[in-house]
């Protein structure tokens, strides 16, 4: 299959996926929104009521970590089983197998545009004026984009060979979200010496970022994201060879 | 007229591991020795019992899968599809969408598509039906839909395994007759059966595998009698 025609196809195929997704549903499209909105409102209650914490902006804070966990923990978790679930496809054309989690990717980044919308919405009128450093969010999240990918590719190219894993990177996703710092701040709760392990793991280095140029208005440290953006380029380029070595060793994997 | 020749199979094997219970393995050989030739413009048929390996040489041909043994050698590339009915077809979208997907799957550019799509739904007569969800279709219906879009594929080298006709009486034979015409043209086709009389018909050589193994190639009477011999001396 040509390139173009490649991407063409994966673009349709995300589409209709959407579509499919959806039209189960009385409220069908409604639940792109509905559905964030309504999380959105669990974490608040529980979070910012009930166990408030008396951190200032505590509702922003939160709701801007789990936007931006929930991208990298849904796309990674929902790719994991990808290339297992193309089993149908790609024993009857012969297809790239990286199709399969670019496919679910970019389907949950379609998805990230409706709750990064309400996010922003709710940051203007509720909370915190326009900041300029807003302008970095592109560049934070073309950087999330590429750890997704490559983390996301990766787990698709591992788990067929032993579907075991797919419980396990659930187990490390649920760890991560304790890790990440998605509702306290790991600079006031984590014991100083132990901050540094804490920012190994890039995703709560990432919340952290989005935090700074959202919520606090400042610039955000570079060069941690350079190393964040590197580490990311390296597993995604990385998983890319991994998947397209292993291309045609599939479909026999598929079928053990 | 000898025709040159586009896939060459020598001593081919393939493999398949199969995992009994926890970490326990065995290894089927679908494959064991398989070698012939196809050249190009013939209709080559392939016989051999249930579990022969006639779907994973398909496989091997369509390089889906590649072979643990032995090569498989194209000469200038040729473009090697299997004839796929209902290919990625999905219940909750219309059949329209799934006509364009199902193409597209084939290889085609959404342009190509889009330019073919009333020529698939007037051949799978489905005029009224084609924005509704696939999920309402009949197996009929679908059946025919799915044969539409198959039916657009033009490769250099198709792969048929077993169908010719789909659906209702009358589709059956609308299906088997745009099938007739592709083995009276050009197309270079490999045609797997266990229909001895079909693969006679249609083909003009024929390789009978047994096994895994490649027991004989030739001329299609002289591999299918001898074929049917072994069946009824069994």
């Amino acid at each position: 299959m040509h390139d173009r025609n490649f991407f063409e196809l994966l673009i349709y195929k995300t589409g209709a996926n959407l579509r499919t997704e959806v039209s189960r549903y009385y409220l069908n499209y409604l639940w792109w929104v509905i559905e964030p909105v309504l999380l959105m409102a669990v974490f608040y209650v529980v979070f910012g009521v009930f166990m408030n914490r008396n951190t200032e902006h505590f509702t922003a804070f939160l709701l801007c970590g789990l936007t931006f966990w929930n991208w990298f923990a849904h796309s990674v978790n929902n790719a994991s089983s990808s290339i297992l679930q193309g089993q149908g496809i790609m024993m009857q054309v012969d297809i790239r197998k990286v199709f399969f989690p670019l496919e679910v990717v970019l389907q949950d980044c379609f998805k990230l545009i409706f709750t990064l919308s309400l996010l922003l919405v709710f940051l203007f009128f509720v909370q915190i004026p326009f900041s300029i450093t807003w302008l970095a969010l592109p560049i934070l999240m073309i950087i999330q984009l590429c750890l997704v990918l490559g983390v996301a590719v990766l787990c698709a190219a591992l788990v067929p060979f032993v579907p075991d894993l797919k419980f396990v990177i659930a187990m490390i996703l649920q760890l991560l979200f304790f890790g990440s710092g998605v509702f306290y701040r790991i600079d006031s709760v984590v014991l100083p010496e132990h901050r540094f392990l804490m920012y190994l793991n890039p995703m709560a280095g990432l919340l952290r970022e989005y935090r700074q140029i959202l919520i606090s208005g400042m610039w955000p440290n570079w060069l941690y994201l350079s190393y964040v953006l590197m580490l990311a380029l390296g597993v995604l380029l990385f998983s890319l060879w991994l998947i397209s070595r292993l291309d045609h060793i599939y479909p026999k994997v598929c079928q053990q | 007229m000898k025709r040159s020749p586009v896939i060459r199979l020598e001593n081919v094997g393939c493999y398949y591991r199969t995992r009994q219970r926890m970490f326990l393995f065995t290894t089927h050989m679908a494959l064991k020795n398989v070698s012939f030739t196809l050249r190009c413009g013939e209709a080559l048929g392939v016989i051999g019992r249930n579990g022969a390996g006639k779907s994973t040489l398909l496989r091997l041909l369509a390089g889906i899968l590649l072979p643990d043994d032995g090569q498989v050698i194209t000469h200038g590339s040729p473009k090697i599809s299997l004839l796929s009915l209902q290919l990625g077809f999905a219940n909750e979208l219309s059949g329209r969408d799934n006509a364009i997907l199902g193409a597209m799957l084939l290889g085609y550019s959404k342009k190509e598509v889009l330019n073919r799509l009333s020529q698939i739904v007037a051949f799978a007569e489905l005029e009224q039906w084609i924005d509704q969800p696939l999920k309402t279709y009949s197996s009929g219906m679908r059946a025919r839909l799915g044969f539409a879009v198959a039916n657009q594929m033009r490769p250099d080298v198709l792969l048929v395994d077993e169908v010719l006709g789909v659906g209702d009486v009358a589709f059956r034979q609308k299906s088997m007759q745009a099938m007739l015409e592709k083995f009276n043209t050009d197309q270079t086709i490999v045609f797997v059966s266990h229909q001895a009389s079909m693969v006679k018909k249609l083909c003009q050589r024929a390789v009978w595998i047994e096994d895994g193994v490649s027991r004989m190639v030739g001329e299609v009477n002289e591999v299918v009698d001898a074929y049917e011999e072994y069946l009824v001396g069994r």
